[in-house]
């Protein structure tokens, strides 16, 4: 499974990446987790599965929702979840979610 | 406050979804993304081969010989990182030119090595051949940017279009034509229409102005650049970016239009120094280096000196984010502060959030401008720790002394907000421990 994290920089999600890949082995979980920034969204969004956005951008949500196929979950992360990088919350989440 | 987070939400989010997600700033802002190298060897090359002193002007002593020193490495290697110099910073228009063709193809879902090539022809043709049809590099440089910038976004449309319409499409059909030849026979006529399209509005510029495209577009982009490269206008981007950033929105929205100006700013200085000009008496002081290096130190808010207090914070929950915070604080990165602490939608953080970030921009430029302390000519990137970055950008010790004193002021200023702040944490933790209790 691969899960695209993507803020504007692909900075600060950097940090979070490692995590996420971290909780993802805790659930026996096969993800590879790759953070980018907003300008290489068309390089990777096809063969993704699931794509998390940073809050600070947010805004973008309806344009990455479009470029993905229906069954294909796509997530703002949590303000709060995404300032303390509560990877295991965001990691549950999406897992519900891409279990409905 | 609810109806204000709706507003935000349903009128200004779309409004920076369509700027930031813009197809020409994003295929900008990830050419330069890309040209990054370029511009460390670049900066690298000219401050080997520029020492900021003249050593024979000094008093002897030990910094006398580190600068002979530095004088003498410098002749060393002048042949060699000249080249290098011009072949990187000094030709950056061209670089951004090809980056932004080729970005933007790719944005269309376009073949993009013909685009790219042909965008490296228009170039040559606009910005590199003069009155007298001869080769002519002045507009390489950071001068000829918006000329370059205008010419590649023009041939990439045009190209587009052409092809799209399929006007002038030679088709080959059989079966032993090679799909190569059959591309580029599709690619002939709309490559000619667009080289002597090119051609024709470089000559009428020439003929009609005296000078060249380039000089054209950099003469309108300059009130431009004149309206913002001011105190004042760097108070009221300062101010607007830190408003976004309160609502949790990042600051691409401002500073992706924002970096054609940052760099075109940014390599005039660089090349201005490469021929003499002291760091005191560069032409411009709003730069790249310039925003994110004495701005935005620690970050969007320059919140380098919050997230120090944070790391020390009382409250348990704020200690929690300054841990998170206070590495990533050095490269320029304050995410977890901004949502974990957060900064976003906090009442009692809103005003040093919004008014430090301008303050130091206002303190930087006037010093500045001044030529108290040296302009920056050189580019750390946005992600070096500031000192040390601002040390890179101007080589002058007095930069140095700046961001540090910055810090503290920035420290200062958000001080008693946190301390407020801190104290509604910390009743509140305690409330909770008692519930628990």
């Amino acid at each position: 499974m691969k899960i695209l994290l993507i803020c504007n920089a692909g900075m600060s999600t950097g940090i979070l990446q490692m995590k996420l890949e971290e909780e993802a082995q805790k659930l026996h979980l096969d993800a590879e987790v790759l953070a980018i920034p907003m300008s290489e969204i068309d390089d990777h969004i096809k063969d993704s599965d699931a794509v998390l956005l940073g809050p600070q951008i947010r805004f973008a949500y309806n344009d990455v929702r479009k470029m993905v196929s229906e069954d294909k979950p796509v997530m703002v992360i949590a303000a709060q979840d995404f300032g303390i990088m509560n990877a295991e919350k965001i990691m549950n989440d999406l897992v519900e979610e891409l279990n409905k | 406050m609810e109806k204000l987070t709706n507003f935000i939400e349903k009128h200004i989010a779309p409004v920076a979804n369509k700027l930031a997600r813009n197809k020409y700033v994003q295929a900008i802002q990830s050419a330069f993304l890309t040209l990054i190298p370029f511009m460390t060897i670049g900066s690298f090359a000219l401050i080997i081969i520029s020492p900021p002193v003249d050593f024979t002007t000094m008093d002897a002593g030990i910094l006398r010989s580190f600068m002979e020193g530095w004088q003498n490495v410098a002749n060393f290697c002048d042949p060699a990182l000249s080249a290098v110099f011009m072949g990187t910073i000094g030709s950056i228009s061209l670089f951004t030119a090809l980056g932004l063709a080729y970005n933007l193809s790719k944005q269309y879902k376009m073949d993009s090595f013909l685009p790219t090539i042909l965008a490296g022809g228009t170039f040559i043709i606009v910005n590199a051949i003069d009155r007298d049809w001869a080769f002519n590099a002045t507009y390489f440089e950071g001068v000829g940017l918006f000329g370059a910038i205008v010419i590649s976004a023009l041939t990439v449309e045009m190209y587009r279009f052409l092809t799209n319409k399929k006007i002038g499409a030679i088709e080959l059909t059989g079966n032993g034509v090679p799909p190569a030849l059959t591309e580029s026979f599709k690619s002939l006529v709309p490559a000619a229409i667009i080289t002597v399209f090119m051609g024709t509005l470089s000559a009428l510029v020439i003929h009609f102005t005296g000078d060249m495209f380039p000089a054209l577009i950099g003469k309108m982009m300059g009130p431009i650049v004149g309206l913002v490269d001011n105190v004042w206008g760097v108070m009221i981007l300062a101010l607007i970016v830190m408003v976004f950033w309160w609502f949790g929105i990042h600051d691409t929205v401002i500073t992706g239009p924002l970096s054609p100006l940052l760099y075109s700013n940014l390599t005039a200085n660089m090349t201005a120094y490469a021929a003499g000009t002291a760091a005191v008496a560069l032409p411009f002081v709003l730069t790249e280096p310039f925003w994110f290096t004495f701005m935005a130190i620690g970050g969007s808010g320059a919140t380098f000196g919050l997230a120090i207090l944070c790391f020390r914070s009382k409250s348990k929950q704020i200690r929690t984010v300054g841990k998170l915070a206070i590495v990533p604080a050095f490269f320029n990165i304050n995410e977890p502060l901004i949502f974990g602490l957060p900064l976003m939608f906090n009442p009692t953080m809103f005003v040093p959030f919004a008014l430090v970030m301008p303050l130091n921009g206002v303190i930087t430029y006037i010093l500045m401008n001044l030529g108290i302390v040296g302009s920056t000519f050189a580019n750390p990137s946005w992600n070096m720790f500031s000192p040390i970055g601002a040390l890179i950008s101007t080589l002058d010790i007095k930069a140095v002394i700046l961001v540090l004193a910055l810090i503290v002021i920035d420290m200062l200023i958000y001080l008693p907000f946190f301390k407020v702040y801190e104290k509604q944490k910390i009743a509140e933790e305690k409330l909770n421990s008692g519930k628990e209790a």
